[in-house]
């Protein structure tokens, strides 16, 4: 057998179309991941009685298992459980026809929002406990203080492990057409399946990832200097060159 | 028995030894004295080719090799010869002082087991440690780390011991303890070349002074000689300074 | 909802567990053949010329960039087709284990390069001189003194593949290997996924704990690795020692 490189060249727009599947996986999942994840961290950060053993089962949980595996639980598990939440309810509302990417979402964020809760909480026990006082000390609410000085801090040491976990969920949503949704390695495999011809639809998905990605790098290392302008400084004269 | 000639190095635009020469004999306690950055270090380094000379060559015990060398047997033949006791100590952070002293036996030079522990439980004893044989770096003081850093030096019997400045990381307290294991084996006729900042120790112990400046030897000779009468002018502001510091301490 | 039976749990868990040999296989496999990978392209890295330090980190990010199920296809279907001829045909008949022997060493090359810089930049540059120092050689100096602390650095990394592997792995029954995932999935196929939900609480009871022992197993060789960390091994002896200074014997 021979590359089939005509199938290549007629094969790549076509898989390209379903790259904003693909990105929006990667959005949704993130958005609803990093609040939870967020929580999550102020949970164990405060050790709140009770809640934070919880976490922590749900966090080993998560960490133990195989992501195929949670995704056939929420994939399989979930419409049944939801269906008869709504049958109690004597709701109208047909779980079997809403749409499979919300299992996708969902699937997706389990494992990014421990990786998250994990490096927020880090981040947070690495800010000095005497910033969150000196902010006090200026007359701000506890409140204000976390937001404003802590959570910032923490954020910019939590940056590089964040976004690490958008670049890993980026390539778990190669993951998403075991639950019937159609995205890039999806349509990689309907039309590769279609004519035999799967290492050369496969070549079309790999180039659109690592362009995804390297795309994806770039912004996460605009977004980090960003962030982290008050560690590096503006005004950075340490970078001209010595003499 | 040492016999060092020409040596010139440069890191980049850098030129840090601009021509470097001097004689060890048997026996002999060389202090070699500097401002930081004079190139003390550097020479010493390029003598255990931990650095590459740019040019020069040293004769060591009847062997002559040029100090540009990158051959990995010539090297290892001189190191068999020498021993090196660091600034930061550099015990191996894997092997207790016991291990730490033999390895150079057991693996370099191929001694026997048994052999090599009586070695090193002698030169472990001669530092004072003889009670700290199974010990790991990180549990010892930096003074003991050092000695155990000498008893390693000692053990393989060199012809000569190079000291990079070997107190200056310790605390202040710890010092004396260091210094006194050195100048026993002063007494004892071992040949070093001792990079230090400790006027004392180079004034009482060493036969010889080397005063480096600036990557080259500004004055050497005997310590009353440089000590008291310095035939440079930059060697006596040097010696000033630091003298008056010391009599300070006293 | 499908019914949830203790009987069918332990069926599936009895019926999976023997595949962990398959599991483990692979895991063993290919951290061995992607460790030689990665300290290959650790070299290629560090070489003087560009055009070696350019492929290296080409190599790293193209693999960093694929999905490990991506990397899985392509193996899969794409080696018999690039080798091509009787070569391609033999290749096809290979067992699924080699291509997902070859698909995890592939990423763990790359991820091991990284973990060899991190862990041989952790030891000090001291360390390495110590041991030419005493008359090793660069070889003797490495397997003595820089592989066991580099590996004692190294161990919560590897702890950490290990276990990713193991869960990557679970991915590879999409082209049909029989490890744990692989084989309950075949299990639960024969009796039409009837009781997937039991099935899959099998796994979770497989694979869970299988990680926080493994957790804990990396923990503990971390630990008997390095026994040069643990402090208080003589914390019975007199423990202000360590500040004292030592009176010689003689």
């Amino acid at each position: 057998m021979q590359i089939d490189y005509e199938f290549i060249r007629r094969a790549l727009p076509d898989i390209a179309r379903y790259i904003p599947v693909t990105l929006k996986l990667v959005v949704v999942s993130f958005l609803i991941s990093f609040p939870i994840g967020a929580l999550f961290a102020w949970i164990n950060y405060k050790k709140v009685k009770g809640l934070s053993q919880v976490v922590k089962a749900y966090m080993s949980l998560i960490r133990g298992t195989p992501v195929v595996l949670q995704i056939y639980v929420i994939y399989n598990v979930t419409p049944y459980i939801l269906a008869s939440i709504f049958e109690k309810m004597g709701s109208e509302i047909n779980v079997y026809r809403l749409d499979t990417t919300w299992y996708a979402y969902l699937a997706l964020s389990l494992s990014s929002t421990v990786t998250i809760a994990e490096a927020l909480r880090a981040g947070l026990e690495t800010v000095n406990k005497g910033q969150f006082e000196a902010g006090l000390s200026v007359g701000l609410s506890a409140k204000q203080a976390l937001w404003h000085i802590v959570f910032p801090q923490a954020l910019t040491t939590a940056m590089p492990v964040i976004g690490n976990v958008t670049v890993e969920l980026t390539k778990a949503t190669s993951l998403a057409f075991i639950m019937a949704v159609t995205e890039i390695t999806g349509r990689a495999k309907i039309i590769g399946g279609s004519v035999l011809r799967y290492f050369e639809a496969y070549i079309c998905v790999f180039i659109l990832y690592i362009l995804i990605i390297a795309v994806l790098e770039q912004l996460l290392k605009l977004l980090e200097r960003k962030i982290s302008v008050y560690r590096t400084g503006k005004h950075n004269y340490m970078s001209v060159k010595a003499i | 028995m040492l016999s060092v000639k020409d040596v010139y190095k440069s890191f980049g635009d850098n030129q840090v030894l601009k021509g470097v020469s001097f004689d060890v004999g048997e026996g002999d306690v060389v202090a070699v004295l500097g401002a930081s950055g004079s190139g003390k270090t550097t020479l010493l380094r390029c003598l255990e080719f931990f650095e590459h000379a740019d040019k020069g060559s040293m004769e060591l015990d009847g062997l002559t090799v040029d100090l540009t060398t990158h051959s990995g047997k010539l090297t290892k033949q001189i190191r068999q010869k020498t021993a090196f006791v660091f600034q930061n100590y550099n015990l191996f952070n894997n092997k207790t002082a016991l291990e730490n002293v033999m390895l150079g036996l057991t693996v370099a030079r191929k001694i026997n087991k048994a052999k090599a522990k009586e070695t090193a439980v002698a030169a472990l004893t001669k530092v004072g440690l003889k009670d700290r044989l199974d010990y790991y770096p990180c549990e010892l003081s930096g003074g003991q780390q050092q000695r155990v850093g000498i008893a390693r030096a000692l053990a393989v019997n060199p012809k000569i011991i190079y000291f990079d400045e070997p107190t200056s990381a310790l605390d202040p307290e710890l010092v004396g303890e260091v210094l006194d294991t050195i100048k026993q084996l002063a007494r004892e006729g071992t040949t070093m070349v001792v990079v230090t900042h400790e006027m004392s120790f180079a004034r009482d112990v060493a036969t010889k002074v080397i005063y480096m400046d600036d990557g080259v030897i500004l004055e050497q000779g005997k310590p009353d000689k440089i000590f008291t009468r310095p035939d440079n002018e930059r060697t006596r502001k040097f010696l000033a300074r630091y003298l008056q510091d010391f009599d300070y301490n006293i | 909802m499908q019914k949830i039976t203790i009987e069918k749990i332990i069926y599936y868990y009895k019926g999976s567990l023997p595949a962990l040999g398959t599991t483990f296989a692979y895991v063993i496999i290919s951290m061995i053949i992607g460790t030689l990978i990665g300290s290959l392209i650790y070299r290629l890295k560090n070489s003087k010329y560009r055009i070696f330090r350019l492929i290296a980190s080409l190599y790293v990010t193209v693999v960093r960039c694929t999905p490990s199920l991506v990397m899985l296809f392509l193996v899969f279907y794409g080696l018999p087709v690039l080798a091509g001829g009787e070569v391609g045909a033999w290749m096809e008949e290979l067992p699924t284990l080699v291509f997902v022997c070859i698909t995890f060493s592939i990423f763990i090359g790359a991820s091991s390069s990284e973990v060899i810089r991190a862990a041989l930049s952790a030891v000090p540059k001291g360390q390495a001189e110590a041991g030419l120092s005493v008359g090793m050689s660069n070889a003797q100096s490495f397997v003595h003194i820089l592989l066991p602390q580099m590996l004692r650095n190294a161990m919560p990394n590897i702890g950490n593949t290990v276990i990713l592997l193991i869960k990557e792995g679970a991915l590879a029954y999409t082209i049909g290997l029989r490890d744990v995932m692989g084989q309950a999935y075949y299990l639960s196929g024969r009796e039409m996924n009837a009781y997937a939900v039991s099935m899959y609480i099998a796994l979770t009871l497989i694979y869970w704990p299988l990680t926080i022992i493994l957790e804990r197993l990396f923990a503990y060789i971390e630990h008997a690795l390095t026994p040069w960390e643990r402090k208080n091994r003589h914390k019975n002896n007199d423990d202000d020692s360590m500040r004292k200074r030592v009176v010689y014997a003689d």
